[in-house]
């Protein structure tokens, strides 16, 4: 393997695998990127075993080959780099990887790539293509609502429905729910789940670009998303997401019309006091405005936001991150919020689309 | 108004509790310590006539009966103590709210505002130990100054039963500032072998070395040890202290090795149950888990996670605990003590609900536990997984 890179190209590249290495793997192998050049390109490749990432870029090539460079120093390294071009060669049975930049050169144990895991896709199933402004929209708004606790994979996950054309990608850590309806443009030959971690939803908002063409497709138990020089391939997460259709209230008593903005800051500002806790006391007061109070051992703040109140008044208990973060995954001007009860869940949408609604769970006071 | 504070230290506290119980043994060499027919263990209180014969609290047991081979030696008995402790809480109670609990037998006592009630500061001590002598039977010294740094320092001046008056800073830095470092709050020997570095022997020394260095050295402690030997201290009397907990744990020793993560997650679900069981009768949800294993070679093991909320129940305490057993232990490693703890505790107010029932579901299960354990007893009602081999159940 010999090739000459620049290093913009290089660190470009590094950057979107990065995130699938597993640092802490028992396999030393693992650790490491798989450099691959073949037909004037350099393929880097970098897999946990359920997250894979492989980035193409252009090189100019003088002999193909491949070579496994730890992962460590080959990015640490790239960041030190002078601005010229860089020469990579694989000597030693492509065990070493010489690294050469102006009169200088970098040496680097290396591994064989000969033992690397391949990523293979096997039976390409039913897929789908969409810009990847409108998929990286889609994941924000719902991707807040997943949970991080490995104890209970499921809800780490993504639920992705198709149905003919109809699609929606819903996500929850059962305190909250967040479900973006979309249409896809190849229809479904069937009503298809597929439950995505929210990890690999996550590189797809950091490395895809802003005007790409995404390829979704999925076979077996892998999703893959591909784009024109990068692609993340994944394992899904086996089990059944909870029926949540059945969770979304349907008849409300109060309806609550604001400004995204002025909640968003109200609700930011309250969250100083909330602290550890996460507490906030929201209520809605007359018709005109909405209360946020939150008394903490420090002190206590009252924030009054104007919005249009419908319906009866109900003093309600929300966790403020969750507010919080629901509110702000919505980007029109103005939110609806909709209540049931002062203890059942809380359904917020934009005034006229329900294509997207999230869901939030209040908290009891204590009996 | 001018603070002032006192605070009372129980002499010798252990074992007058033991001469309190038993008034023939005063005047005697009393030493508590750990047991005494298997000759382990060391001395965690001795009275005053076993002090004089060199007796000295933290000694090996074996050394103290060298020393004092016909002193009547007790086994430690915490409950009787904490009896005693909170009887004593109660007479100082009587003269104000502010009253700070220390330690099992240290309490500070706010005095400025019932000086109109009870006498000049030295009056309500001497009252005070008169009350706690007679009703009681236990000794204590007081000290008096104008913040709790300086009443703690001040106690240690006289003993046993005595009481100094430090009434202004100036009185304690005529006082204090000859005296070893040593003798400041918070100054430990490994403390005192660095300041020697630094060429600082006295508490006066200590206070004026350039606090720069100091803050250097050992960052907001260093600067905290300065103010100290100033004499400066700015905390407030605050009676409820000690009632906020900070952790609740619950640790047991295996009576053999356990070898298997089935056998091992059992005893971790049982401890979750006691440890959740004790944090809502005190009404706390935790939010950080801590494992602690130990191996047969007694070699230890501890690692903590967060929970994605506040909690205080058994279910999710116990699956985070035994997520941390399967990424860090390997399972053919035998198990000798198995320790559980809940950490970063906050007082319940609220309870986050959940979409799909599946949080309501355990709250349910628990609070009928906790109904039926508050009436027929701790061991009325368990899980079924718990009548096996190495159950902690019967053992508890």
């Amino acid at each position: 393997m010999k090739f000459i890179i620049s290093k913009e190209n290089l660190q470009y590249a590094l950057q979107n695998v990065q995130r699938a290495i597993s640092v802490r793997s028992p396999m030393p192998l693992l650790t490491g990127i798989l450099f691959e050049c073949s037909q004037g390109f350099l393929k880097l490749t970098a897999t946990d075993m359920e997250l894979s990432i492989i980035s193409s870029v252009p090189v100019e090539m003088e002999k193909e080959g491949s070579i496994v460079i730890p992962a460590k120093y080959i990015i640490e390294f790239s960041k030190k780099l002078p601005d010229i071009p860089i020469q990579f060669e694989a000597i030693g049975e492509g065990k070493m990887v010489t690294i050469r930049y102006g009169q200088s050169e970098f040496n680097i144990n290396g591994y064989s790539s000969d033992e690397y895991p391949r990523i293979n896709i096997v039976e390409k199933g039913y897929g789908f293509s969409i810009s990847s402004e409108k998929l990286k929209d889609i994941i924000r708004k719902i991707i807040y609502a997943c949970s991080n606790d490995d104890s209970r994979p499921i809800f780490t996950g993504v639920l992705l429905e198709i149905n003919g054309i109809e699609a929606a990608m819903v996500a929850t850590d059962t305190f909250r729910l967040a479900i973006k309806k979309f249409k896809v443009e190849n229809p479904s030959p069937e009503k298809l789940n597929y439950i995505i971690p929210g990890k690999a939803l996550n590189e797809i908002v950091r490395i895809m670009g802003a005007k790409e063409n995404i390829n979704v497709f999925f076979c077996q138990n892998q999703a893959v998303f591909e784009a024109e020089d990068k692609m993340i391939i994944t394992l899904m997460i086996p089990g059944k997401f909870p029926s949540y259709q059945q969770v979304i209230p349907e008849k409300f008593n109060c309806l609550i019309k604001t400004s995204i903005k002025q909640l968003m800051e109200s609700a930011d500002r309250a969250s100083l006091l909330a602290g550890e806790k996460n507490s906030l006391i929201m209520f809605n007061a007359g018709h005109d405005s909405i209360l946020i109070n939150v008394r903490s051992e420090s002190g206590w703040i009252r924030e009054d936001v104007p919005a249009k109140v419908e319906g009866d008044s109900y003093e309600i208990l929300f966790n403020v991150r969750y507010l919080w973060e629901a509110i702000k995954a919505h980007d029109e001007e103005e939110i609806l919020i909709k209540l049931t009860g002062a203890y059942t869940p809380a359904l917020l949408s934009a005034p006229e689309d329900d294509n997207y609604i999230s869901i939030i769970v209040p908290a009891r006071t204590r009996e | 108004m001018k603070k002032v504070v006192a605070l009372a230290d129980m002499n010798s506290f252990y074992s007058s509790c033991h001469i309190a119980e038993n008034p023939a043994l005063e005047g005697k060499k009393v030493i508590v310590a750990g047991n005494s027919e298997k000759r382990i263990g060391i001395v965690l209180a001795a009275s005053y006539p076993a002090k004089a014969s060199g007796v000295k609290t933290g000694m090996n047991l074996w050394e103290a009966k060298a020393l004092c081979p016909n002193a009547i030696f007790f086994e430690p008995h915490f409950s009787l103590y904490l009896d005693y402790s909170c009887r004593i809480m109660k007479i100082m109670k009587d003269f104000t709210d502010l009253v700070e609990p220390f330690s099992i037998d240290e309490a500070f006592i706010q005095l400025s505002g019932i000086t109109g009630l009870f006498g000049t500061p030295p009056e309500i001590a001497r009252k005070l130990q008169n009350r706690i002598r007679q009703e009681i039977g236990v000794c204590c010294s007081i000290g008096i100054g104008p913040n709790k740094l300086i009443a703690k320092m001040a106690a240690e001046l006289k003993k046993p039963n005595g009481i100094s008056y430090l009434e202004t800073i100036e009185d304690y830095r005529r006082v204090f500032y000859p005296k070893p470092v040593r003798r400041l709050f918070g100054i430990g020997p490994r403390y005192q072998k660095h300041l020697r570095y630094f060429n600082i022997h006295t508490i006066g020394e200590l206070a004026s070395f350039p606090v720069e260095i100091l803050k250097q050295r050992w960052g907001k402690n260093g600067e905290l040890m300065w103010l100290y030997a100033q004499g400066l201290d700015s905390s407030p009397v605050a009676p409820d202290s000690l009632k906020s907990a900070k952790s609740i744990g619950k640790q047991r020793t295996m009576p053999r090795d356990l070898l298997g993560f089935e056998k091992i997650k059992l005893v971790i679900n049982e401890l979750s149950q006691m440890v959740c069981r004790r944090a809502r009768q005190q009404g706390y949800v935790g939010k950080v888990v801590f494992l602690t294993l130990r191996d047969s070679e007694l070699s230890f093991f501890g690692h903590s996670t967060s929970l994605a909320s506040h909690s205080d129940l058994p279910d999710e305490v116990s699956r985070a605990a035994c997520t941390l057993l399967e990424i860090n232990w390997q399972e053919a490693r035998p198990v000798r003590l198995v320790g559980l703890a809940l950490s970063k505790l906050v007082k319940k107010e609220f309870e986050q609900g959940d979409l799909f029932g599946y949080k309501e579901k355990q709250i349910q299960i628990v609070k009928t536990c906790d109904l039926i354990k508050n009436r027929f007893g701790e061991a009325s009602i368990f899980y079924g997984a718990s009548l096996k081999e190495d159950s902690l159940h019967g053992k508890r």
